[in-house]
């Protein structure tokens, strides 16, 4: 067992740490505030969440489900909007969700911001049908009858008979779905929707879960994912619409270089004091 | 760095590099093509009559850049004046025969093994020679084949246009009077449309009350006739009649008594709040254009839409022509891959041409013998299985089609259809989950069918059923009015009088300054109130109908398990175009008959019930080992061994620990471990008189904690010195915990803090926070993707199933170091089947041995 | 007493029993049974709010009458709740009173949208600092396993970034650092994975049989 740090020991670590977060802030704040671009490549799983959406044939619906609460925004947000702008774009019916309570705010923002920029209008081009409990059950009776789960939508107006959910009764109908999820959901939208009903899935997610996918892409459970800011950024770029996530890149870019910059210093540095206290002997 | 380590560093290295792309292969003189005797035409039975199958052999220059051609002249005069067009270019590592499904032969493995050294194609004469497609299937084509590399060359390209970047623009605001006019049109076309949904509920319920009438004057026929029938003696067949009419009238009538009270009520309100958003907008655009009116008059007005309405003729007009006229090229330079010389498939010098026609065989009837229906095993009871043998005539245009009958005292009824499936499809072996793996599989085709969905419930027999059940006992605020058909002629009276009042503000609109909101508040005061009594209604309307849905599932739920309960007679026919040939028995149609039953095992995870059940075998019998040798080594876990340690380090310092459970629920097996470890480090701290502080984020989990804490406290002697408020629901939202406990570390500076349990994104918040305060740091959890950010911040990280090991190891009571050993021996079986399974598979695959029966036993559906 | 012990330890072997069942038994009366339970638990989960709430107050309410070290912040705990709870309250009474066209003021959303929305993102992005400070204090090449998870973090961390493929473009292949860690993500990470995912289930079996078998006894509240 260590014995407890020193005093001085203890303030060198908090200077040092103060001075590590003054760059950080610095590395965040100059991309931020600055004009500064780069291009990247999108990713391969990111083209092919794009292009199955740029399959559907206008007015077809398609499921959208925002599983996430502000702490997940930065990431998710970004997501969310690029991919309804598309939907909008594409003259598509987007039906959009939440499984979490406190992502209902969010989920109002993203989609009237997105509808008023094309002059979209509730009920006739897209639903939004807000929060409900149930998790895996809320998906069964979905795939049963969308009406039945959701007889009125976030705004009161009931779902029977809704322009924009002609010809849609239950998931079965819906050829497309696509879950942003900062937790579980993604697994439990593959096992209770996907594998039931058939729909193509397609996820986005925090960066830290991006990994826990791959085994589902490559199944073929799922069409493919947009991981993080990244992915964001990436969508963004293959709409041609750079906004919130292209722009955090930059930021993304420069901090993660500052903390290799910091590795490989303290590194040197370390390895340093080493090679002189072997030659002292 | 050691040579050991230096041999580990240059393979990791050599492990990064990424594997070299296989460039393809510049075109090489001298390409081999496949042998001439292999190059054919070829009938099969399955053929479709649209295709033209041609096979070869394989030419020893095939690799990645090498391609074959495949030529066609689709009559006698172009094959002689050596008129071929190329139909198909194909690379010359693909479309092997033994690929094509419809060739595969499922009882002679050696012709598949054949199969493998051939390639073929099926070419299409319609889609070669479009221009020519009603003959040249009549004719004899002409076929040449040919073998060509490829090459990279630099070739100048027009580029394409840039598209220009999407931002919607804010849409210019139209003149007032342009507005007024728009709004007001489109408020009568709300209305219109409105009304025309009334007037169709109006008239729904004309039809509905005049087929009651018919129903009504039927019963009473019927009762009449039932006074006289004595003296009849054809009344039982008049009687019959009139009942089977009526039967008929009262199918209709109640679907439409239910399309009057529910179905139009959703598309009437939606309707109805639109019209009232428009009416909203459109009140407001009249207002706004008689402020205009009284400060610039109806002349400025008038003369500023029609500058506005010629301006966006022009901007229409001149975006037109910007996309009609053609813009200047720009060039780009671009690497293609061009063929080089092909060299053709030859025989006595000249390349070979072989002469083929797209022939249809005729179709052939699948046998009876393997034609059954049966329960499907492993299921709830809701679906049958069919299943008959393959047939010669699969293609991609015959299909099979599964018909149903429901049996009524050993009788099939009418047949209907319950599925229509590929021919190439719907194979048993595509079911392993239920059916096995078995060869035989390969040669049955199996259709799983649902009952319940050919013969649904009648849904509206039983929603009129729950209905009336519920209004039997609903207080009267939440069941519809018996009189609610009469509230709709006075809304559509009111709603006429309104459009012929919007109808005039549209037509004079100029006339109507100072008395425009004045003339619709006026029409406004009738139709209002009656359409926000009917908005009223219809809420109450829609309550009842959810109310009355959710009791409806259940219903239907029955319903649907019931009807699968029942006998169902199943026949098979295959089908191309119009021709239909079922499956006969002594000249007639067979039939297979089959009921679904529920059944209590799932067999497809039997592998997974005795794998449990072994392991469970093997934790017990350690348990018992255990029990008679109580001295099992365990190794060494550093982050157990450190918390008592960890603890006397707190007393030393005279400050708290801190025990942070994480966000996971007392249903989390993390949660429990945690809540074992909690009582450790309680009893300990107890006896050293330290203060311990528990962080929940669960009510359920501070509950318990506070159970574990005093019961440690009281075993340890000190039952005064617990105190409930240390053992605290700090904050149940995630970011909020973070802050709470992440200020309190700060604040207290704690000696010792435990971090055990699930985390999500805050451990790295938390345990770089209590990093900064200096204190020892001990975490425990089985979130994968959080450990390396506490291996990194913490001093101890328990590492998954560690976690789980603690109360033993802490304990150090026999039965659950038993339990702990069986774990172990648990995890080298596992170790030990994937390596033996992984060189097992491999060596199976190198000597060309069909394993995979290994596989299958492990598979998990 | 003995059955404050013996009947949760039933309970607690019998239902756990009916759930390993339920995933053998495809009867419709065992997926009943398991709809059945999870609204029980819904309904207690809900129940269980109030005993955190009370839990909750009692403690800031104490910290206040006591006025302990940091109390202030037990009197914003009180002052949030009764803005966030009296907001919800007066929406729901304007909306039954008189309707309100959706543009109207929403106290409840203004809250949501300017307060808990930030504070959570900001908590949030305090992770980016921290992981800075983290990394700066710990990757250190000790020794070989550390050497090699310095390496490995600074390559998923680089080809992660657009610049990667900037920098890459320079040395030939624009790609070459987003493949390398796409390629360390997907196979050693991943095999890694699955390891110790085996070891949690294997660990979390064994830990389930030891509490259906009552063996593991410490969620009771302790004793033997």
């Amino acid at each position: 067992m260590s014995s407890p740090p020193s005093q001085a020991a203890l303030r060198r670590l908090a200077v040092t740490r103060r001075i590590i977060y003054l760059l950080v802030a610095i590395a965040v704040a100059v991309p931020t505030l600055s004009d500064l671009a780069c291009d990247f490549k999108p990713s391969p799983w990111a083209e092919k969440v794009f292009k199955k959406v740029e399959s559907l044939k206008p007015g077809s619906p398609i499921l959208l489900s925002f599983d996430f609460d502000p702490a997940a925004m930065e990431e998710l947000h970004p997501m969310g909007l690029a991919l309804l702008r598309h939907c909008f774009k594409n003259d598509l019916h987007p039906i959009l969700m939440t499984h979490w309570p406190s992502g209902v705010g969010i989920s109002k923002q993203i989609i009237e911001k997105a509808a008023k920029e094309r002059g979209k209008v509730s009920g006739k081009d897209y639903v939004f049908l807000g929060f409900k409990p149930g998790d895996y059950n809320l998906i069964l009776n979905m795939g049963e009858s969308l009406q039945g789960a959701f007889d009125k939508d976030f705004y009161k107006q009931p779902t029977q008979g809704m322009p924009a959910l002609e010809g849609v009764r239950s998931l079965k109908d819906i050829p497309l779905v696509i879950d942003l999820a900062a937790g579980t959901a993604i697994e439990m939208w593959i096992a209770y929707g996907r594998d039931r009903f058939g729909f193509d899935l397609g996820a986005g997610c925090t960066a830290v879960i991006t990994p826990d996918l791959y085994p589902f892409l490559s199944s073929g459970q799922l069409i493919g994912v947009l991981g993080g800011l990244r992915g964001a950024a990436d969508y963004e770029t293959l709409l041609k619409r750079p906004d919130r996530a292209t722009k955090g890149m930059q930021a993304q870019s420069s901090t993660h270089v500052l903390i290799i910059l910091l590795i490989l210093g303290a590194n040197v540095h370390y390895l340093s004091r080493r090679m002189g206290a072997y030659a002292k002997g | 760095m050691t040579r050991r380590g230096a041999a580990r560093c240059t393979a990791f290295a050599l492990g990064l590099l990424l594997p070299a792309a296989a460039w393809p292969a510049e075109s090489a003189p001298g390409l081999a093509p496949p042998p001439a005797s292999s190059f054919q035409a070829f009938t099969h039975p399955s053929d479709d009559g649209q295709t033209i199958n041609l096979e070869w052999g394989r030419s020893r220059d095939e690799a990645s850049g090498v391609y074959y051609v495949v030529e066609m002249a689709s009559n006698e005069a172009d094959y002689k004046a050596g008129r071929f067009r190329r139909v198909a270019r194909i690379p010359s590592l693909a479309k092997l025969k033994s690929d094509e499904k419809r060739l595969r032969n499922y009882e002679d493995e050696a012709v598949n093994r054949a199969n493998k050294q051939l390639h073929y194609l099926a070419v299409e004469p319609t889609t070669a020679y479009p221009d020519d497609a009603k003959t040249v299937r009549e004719r004899d084509c002409y076929f040449r084949l040919a073998i060509v590399g490829t090459r990279m060359t630099k070739e100048k390209r027009p580029k394409a246009p840039e598209p220009l970047p999407e931002k919607p623009e804010a849409k210019p605001r139209m003149p007032v009077l342009a507005a007024a006019e728009a709004k007001s049109e489109e408020f009568l076309k709300q209305l219109e449309s409105l009304q025309g949904t009334l007037t169709k509920a109006t008239e729904t319920k004309k039809s509905l009350d005049q087929l009651k009438r018919q129903l009504d004057a039927l019963r009473q026929a019927m009762a009449e006739a039932d006074k006289s029938s004595e003296s009849l003696g054809q009344f039982p067949a008049f009687l019959g009649t009139l009942a089977r009419a009526a039967e008929a009238i009262e199918r209709e009538w109640r679907p439409l008594a239910t399309a009057l009270y529910l179905r139009l009520v959703g598309p009437i309100e939606g309707q109805s709040a639109g019209v009232t958003v428009v009416h909203d907008e459109c009140l407001g655009e009249l207002r706004a254009l008689d402020q205009a009116l009284a400060n610039r008059g109806p002349a400025a007005l008038r003369h500023e839409a029609e500058h506005w309405r010629e301006q966006q003729a022009q901007e229409e007009a001149e975006a037109k022509l910007k996309a009609e006229t053609p813009r200047k090229e720009e060039y780009e330079e671009v690497e293609v891959e061009k063929d080089g010389e092909p060299v053709f498939v030859s025989e006595g010098g000249a390349p070979k041409v072989v002469k083929a026609r797209a022939t249809l065989p005729p179709l052939v009837r699948p046998q009876a013998e393997g034609f059954r229906a049966f329960d499907l095993p492993s299921d709830d009871g809701a679906d049958i299985a069919v299943e008959w043998r393959r047939t010669p005539s699969e293609n991609r245009r015959t299909a099979y089609v599964v018909e149903i009958a429901e049996v009524k005292d050993g009788v099939p009824g009418p047949f209907e259809k319950a599925a229509e499936v590929p021919s190439l499809g719907a194979e048993k072996s595509d079911q392993p989950k239920f059916f096995g793996f078995s060869e035989a599989n390969k040669l049955l085709h199996c259709v799983r069918v649902q009952p319940a969905a050919a013969f649904p419930p009648d849904a509206l027999a039983l929603r009129q059923r729950v209905i009336e059940e519920q209004m039997a006992w609903m207080p009267a605020d939440w069941a519809p009015d018996t009189d609610f058909p009469q509230r709709l002629p006075p809304l559509l009276a009111a709603l006429s009088a309104y459009v012929e009042a919007a109808k005039g503000i549209c037509a004079d609109i100029e006339a109507l300054r100072g008395g425009l909101a004045a003339k619709l508040e006026l029409a406004d005061k009738t139709f209002l109130p009656e359409l926000a009594g009917y908005r009223a209604y219809a809420d109450r309307l829609g309550r009842f109908d959810a109310h009355v849905g959710s009791r409806l599932a259940d219903a239907l739920k029955d319903a649907k398990q019931e009807a699968s309960r029942r006998s169902y007679a199943f026949r098979v026919a295959i089908r191309r175009g119009e021709e239909t040939l079922h499956i006969q028995q002594d000249n007639k149609p067979k039939d297979a008959l089959a009921a679904a039953r529920p059944n209590l095992f799932k067999w497809f995870k039997l592998n997974n019930l005795v794998l449990s059940l072994a392991f469970c075998s093997v934790v017990y019998a350690f348990i018992g080992l255990a029990r008679r040798n109580p001295n099992l080594f365990i190794r060494k876990i550093a982050g157990l061994d450190a918390v008592e340690e960890a603890i006397g380090r707190a007393t030393e310092m005279g400050r708290p620990v801190y025990f942070v459970h994480g966000l996971g629920g007392m249903g989390g097996l993390s949660t429990i471990a945690a809540v074992n470890i909690l009582a450790r480090v309680a009893r300990r701290a107890a006896e050293y008189d330290t203060r311990v502080r528990v962080m929940n984020n669960d009510p359920i989990v501070q509950a318990v904690s506070q159970e574990v804490v005093k019961q440690s406290y009281t075993e340890a002697g000190r039952p005064d010195a617990y105190n409930a408020d240390d053992v605290a629901l700090v904050a149940p939202d995630q970011f909020s915990y973070v802050a709470a406990v992440g200020g309190l570390m700060v604040r207290e500076q704690p000696a010792t803090i435990f971090l055990m349990g699930y985390f999500f994104a805050e451990s790295l918040l938390l345990a770089e926070t209590g990093a900064s305060t200096g204190a020892i740091q001990i975490a425990g959890t089985d979130s994968y993707t959080q450990i390396p950010f506490f291996i990194t911040a913490c001093d101890y990280t328990l590492i998954g199933e560690e976690i789980f090991a603690a109360s033993a190891y802490l304990s150090r009571e026999p039965k659950m170091l038993g339990s702990l050993r069986g774990q172990d021996v648990g995890k080298a079986v596992v170790m030990i089947a994937i390596v033996a399974g992984t060189l097992a598979l491999t060596l199976a695959a190198a000597l060309g041995y069909d394993w995979s029966i290994i596989q299958k036993l492990f598979e998990a559906f | 007493m003995w059955y404050k012990l013996t009947i949760p330890l039933i309970l607690c072997f019998v239902m756990g029993l009916l759930a390993f069942v339920h995933e053998f038994v495809p009867h419709p009366w065992s997926a009943a049974f398991r709809e059945e339970m999870t609204t029980w638990f819904r309904i207690m989960g809900g129940f269980a709010m109030f005993i955190g709430l009370y839990a909750l107050l009692h403690l800031h309410v104490s910290r206040i009458r006591r006025q302990q070290a940091g109390w202030g912040y037990s009197a914003f705990v009180f002052l949030g709740a009764v803005l966030t709870i009296g907001a919800g309250v007066f929406e729901e009474i304007r909306a039954a009173v008189h309707d309100v066209p959706e543009s109207a003021f929403s106290p409840f959303d203004w809250l949501y949208d300017y307060v808990q929305v930030p504070c959570q993102a900001t908590v949030f992005s305090i992770l980016a600092f921290f992981m800075a400070s983290a990394a700066f204090r710990t990757f250190r090449a000790r020794n070989l396993g550390a050497a090699l998870l310095l390496i490995s973090a600074v390559v998923v961390m680089f080809g992660r970034v657009p610049i990667s493929e900037e920098v890459g473009r320079l040395a030939g292949a624009w790609d070459i650092f987003p493949r390398a860690a796409d390629w360390l993500m997907e196979y050693p990470n991943m095999a890694v994975k699955r390891a110790i995912y085996i070891g949690i289930s294997l660990g979390a079996i064994s830990q389930s049989l030891r509490v259906l078998f009552g063996i593991e006894r410490s969620y009771l509240g302790g004793g033997s």
